[in-house]
This record gives structure tokens, C-alpha cells and sequence, in this order.
């Protein structure tokens, strides 16, 4: 693997939040048998069972839940030091990203947004998270 | 029928062996098989792990008059305690007579640990929703685990040093260690460039080839070493055990619940035991390994420690022959051969009389792997409690 890893877009388990991500949502399944919210995506509701989910949009808000900063080169395409932030959001699942700020700023239970970054010329977007207080919160 | 670690043996560890590691696990296998007073062909079970030698590779190199048992283990590290439970009970119920764990792997020459084929499982959650975010080793990954640590609980660098630093002291007197000959102080280990924050160098297990193999039998051949006894052994999972990110509590490992059975199962407490092997791929997963087998209040891991406890002549000497961070990364099966070789006395022979745990009679052995699977056993010899 000598370039970046990106995600498939055209994966069936994953394209409509690759999709939604392109157009400025987020959208990560909910059970259509228990309501609840989950990531990662999965064929059948580990909680209730059921075997249907639907993608829904939920806020890009959270806090920061953990957050390494990587020293060590490991995958092309990402140069160290560079954060990868966990981040509980408003509705209850955990998503990846990157962190737009300085990683000095990273503390656990840190308020953040989403922020939607265009990663290569087809369009593929990736998740990344801000500080609240430099963009809706003041 | 009673199962029992008839035999014990291994390559030398080492940066490139320069053979393969099917030519390695022979070698550690007719090692132990030696070590057991057995003929190697008659080995009629095996427990293997992904992406290491298969029993038909096992089988058609070591010539196996007939393999009657096989089985694979996918915990990662987690597997070679748990396979000490999957050989015991092929032998208690008849099903194999002698079974063979092994490992073998080229884990330094063969690629780094980034670049080796992943054991994880759920790869499509690895590919398309972590790689991308540039998460892609354990480091980084368990490094979320440590950090969520630092916020619920007290941990310092100097603490997590301790580990480092106990097991490079122990590696000083095996001389297999790969790091043998080669001290490590605490100026070194602060100095330690930043690998995953909060993992730095020396937070981190060595990459090694090498190949490690254990015996289980239905008895002790009759010319063997005093046979060394599983008294009890399980394994568990996390919750969501292919998932980090959504999992409940990063904090809650599968180990708990698999100590916890242990405990239970054989009526013996941590502070039966006169040592500890503990999968130490980083030295925050020894600290949170102490608390969640019961031998350190949660929380206090890293005190315990600091506190002189973990070495040899401590309250618990941990990973006496250097573990995986200072001995090599036989993915932990090494810590089972160690633990059997402290059982069965007289470690180390000249000038080593120091890494022998004088009368120990308990050693618990866990294992770590994936994404927190645990894996936890008790062995004992004929002064451990009669079961």
C-alpha cells in the first residue's frame, strides 16, 4: 500500500455515510426495531435484533471520549505527530476522526464539532472534529 | 484423566533468524517434545493460532503418526493461555493424548508490525472506517485505552517506567533475552521518542523471530521433568470483542471475567501466587492486567508497580524472564514456558540463582490479544494445591 488509505464510497455497509459526508451530514444507522443508534454498522441490532436499520442524520456535536497522538509513521499518506480524536456524540455513538486543532488543546470531555474535509479529487470525505468554542459555541 | 505441561521449548529469539517459520516451529516443537521424553510423532493434537503454522503444516513436517485433534485460537496474544485450556480439556476427554501449542514467526525480519498480515477480526471495520483516520497498530489503538485510564485514574510516566524498567532488570538474568546485556534506566525511558501518546518507546513490547512451543499430555512421560499442572484456566471477551470505539467501557478487558472464573473454579486468590507472567505487549496493559486479575486494587495498578512489587524478591515478581518487553514476543506463550520452568525449580544454573522464585508452588499466567480478549491460568507444581 504505497498511497492513503481511504474508505470504499461505493461499499454497501458503509456508502451512505460516505454519501452524507460528501453532502455536509452525518448519517449513522438506527434500529428501526429498538430506535437506538449504533456504530459501526452492523446486519442485525446486537440489542434488540432486529434485522432492519435505517441511516439517520444526527448532530456532528460531541466531546472528546479518548485521543491518542501518533509519533510513529505508520500507514502513507499521514505524517507524525498527527491526533486521532474518539468522540461521543449528542446521539450516543462514537465516531474516528482527525482533530483540526492543535493537539495541545486535547483533553478528555473536550466539546467539539464536526467538520467535514474533502480527502482526495473524487470527492471521498472524512470526518474531522473542532473545538465547540471556535465554531457554533462561542 | 489428568492433563498436565509435559514439555517445553523454543528457538533462540532474535532480530532475523534467517529461516523460515515453519523451520522454526519444527525446531521449538521437537524441542519441547524432547523436553517431554516423547517421540515428537507421537504428538496427536495440536492448537494453533491464525496466520501461524497449521496442524497440517504441523502434521507433514513432524511426520505425526495421526492427528486425531486441531483446533485454531483467535484471541491474538490472548490465545496461548486460552489454548492451554483448549489442550487440557482434549486430553481430559480422551479426544488427543498429547497436544502441541505452538508459535512460530518472523515478527521482526519478516515485516513490522503494521505490515504483517492483521489477526483482528471484523477487517472491514479495520480498512474502511480506522485506516483511514490513520489508526492502524495496536499502539494506537490501545493507546485510547491508556489514555481513557489517565482520566479515571492516577497514573504517572515514572509509574508506567516501573514496568519497563522491571522487566529489563529481569531480562539481565536470562540470557535469551534479547535485550540481555542491555540495562535500561529511567533517564532512557522518559527520553523515549513518542510512538503513540501515551506510548513511547520503551512502553513498547520488542518485535522478534523466534518460535515457542508447550506440551500438553495425558500424564508426564515416565523419563520427563516434574510435571507442571494447569489447576485452572479460562478465557474472556469485552464486550463487542471487534470493536473499540463503541464498547460500553474501554476499561472493562475480557481478562476480569476470565481471572474471575479462575479464582472461582479453583478456590486459590492472588495472594496464593509466588509469581505472575502477565502479557505485557505495552506497559499499561501489565498495570491494567494487576487490577483486573485481582493482584492490584483498581486504580492502584500503577502504584503497586512503582512500589517494587512486580520484582523479583517483590510481593509478586511479574515476567521474570523480561516478558515481551524485554525477553521477545512469542506472543505470550513465552510467559507459559517461563512460568513452567519457575514451577519446576532450578532456573538458570550458574550465576542465575537470582531469577529462580524460591518454593513457588503457583504462577498465574494471562494473556492479552485483539482488542482486549483475556485469557487466565494458574499453573502449579506438586507442592501447588491438590485439585
Amino acid at each position: 500500500m504505497s498511497t492513503r488509505p481511504l474508505p470504499d464510497n461505493a461499499d454497501p455497509e458503509f456508502a451512505p455515510h460516505w454519501a452524507g459526508l460528501r453532502e455536509g451530514r452525518l448519517l449513522v444507522p438506527r434500529c428501526t426495531g429498538c430506535g437506538r443508534h449504533s456504530w459501526p454498522p452492523r446486519p442485525v441490532c446486537p440489542v434488540c435484533h432486529a434485522d432492519q436499520a435505517e441511516w439517520s442524520e444526527v448532530a456532528g456535536r460531541g466531546t472528546v471520549y479518548s485521543w491518542t497522538l501518533v509519533g510513529h509513521r505508520t500507514l502513507p499518506g499521514f505524517e507524525p505527530p498527527y491526533a486521532v480524536v474518539l468522540v461521543e456524540t449528542d446521539a450516543g455513538v462514537r465516531l474516528l476522526g482527525a482533530f483540526t486543532a492543535d493537539s495541545g488543546e486535547l483533553r478528555i470531555g473536550l466539546p467539539v464539532t464536526a467538520v467535514h474535509q474533502q480527502a482526495d479529487d473524487a470527492g471521498t470525505t472524512l470526518l474531522a472534529w473542532a473545538p465547540a468554542e471556535r465554531t457554533t459555541h462561542a | 484423566m489428568s492433563a498436565v505441561i509435559s514439555g517445553v521449548g523454543e528457538t533462540d529469539y532474535s532480530k532475523r533468524s534467517g529461516r523460515t517459520t515453519t523451520h522454526l516451529g519444527m525446531r521449538a516443537a521437537l524441542a519441547a517434545a524432547r523436553d517431554a521424553g516423547i517421540d515428537a510423532r507421537e504428538i496427536d493434537g495440536v492448537v494453533g493460532f491464525p496466520h501461524s503454522l497449521s496442524s497440517e503444516d504441523v502434521a507433514a513436517n513432524l511426520g505425526l503418526h495421526a492427528l486425531r485433534y486441531s483446533v485454531t485460537v483467535a484471541m491474538g496474544g490472548a490465545g496461548s493461555v486460552a489454548a492451554l485450556g483448549h489442550a487440557r480439556l482434549a486430553v481430559e476427554s480422551g479426544a488427543a493424548r498429547h497436544v502441541l501449542i505452538l508459535r512460530a514467526r518472523n515478527g521482526c525480519s519478516g515485516g513490522r508490525i503494521h505490515e504483517r498480515p492483521s489477526q483482528l477480526p471484523a477487517q472491514h471495520f479495520r480498512t474502511q472506517l480506522e485506516h483511514p483516520y490513520g489508526w492502524n497498530t495496536a499502539a494506537q489503538r490501545y493507546a485510547m485505552i491508556c489514555r481513557r485510564y489517565l482520566h479515571e485514574h492516577e497514573l504517572t510516566r515514572e509509574q508506567l517506567g516501573a514496568v519497563a524498567l522491571a522487566a529489563r532488570a529481569h531480562a539481565q538474568l536470562n540470557p535469551r533475552a534479547m535485550t540481555h546485556g542491555r540495562e535500561l534506566t529511567m533517564e532512557q525511558y522518559l527520553a523515549g521518542r513518542m510512538i503513540a501518546d501515551p506510548y513511547h518507546l520503551f512502553d513498547c513490547c520488542l518485535e522478534t523471530d523466534g518460535a515457542c512451543a508447550v506440551i500438553v499430555s495425558a500424564r508426564a512421560a515416565a523419563d520427563g521433568p516434574p510435571p507442571v499442572r494447569v489447576l485452572g484456566v479460562a478465557e474472556g471477551r469485552p464486550r463487542t470483542p471487534d470493536d473499540l470505539t463503541n464498547r460500553p467501557d474501554l476499561l472493562a478487558i475480557g481478562l476480569a471475567p476470565a481471572a474471575a472464573a479462575v479464582w472461582e473454579r479453583t478456590g486459590l486468590a492472588p495472594a496464593d501466587m509466588d509469581a505472575a507472567m502477565v502479557y505485557d505487549c505495552f506497559t499499561f496493559e501489565v498495570i491494567h492486567q494487576l487490577e483486573a486479575a485481582g493482584f492490584a486494587p483498581e486504580g492502584g495498578g500503577g502504584k503497586f508497580a512503582a512500589s517494587g512489587a512486580i520484582r523479583l524478591g517483590g510481593s509478586l515478581p511479574v515476567n521474570t524472564h523480561g516478558g515481551l518487553l524485554s525477553e521477545g514476543h512469542l506472543s505470550g506463550l513465552n510467559h507459559v514456558v517461563e512460568a513452567v520452568r519457575q514451577l519446576r525449580g532450578g532456573l538458570g544454573g550458574t550465576g542465575l540463582g537470582a531469577r529462580q522464585v524460591e518454593g513457588a508452588r503457583h504462577v498465574a499466567v494471562t494473556g492479552w490479544g485483539d482488542l482486549g480478549d483475556g485469557s487466565f491460568a494458574v499453573l502449579a507444581n506438586e507442592r501447588g494445591t491438590a485439585r
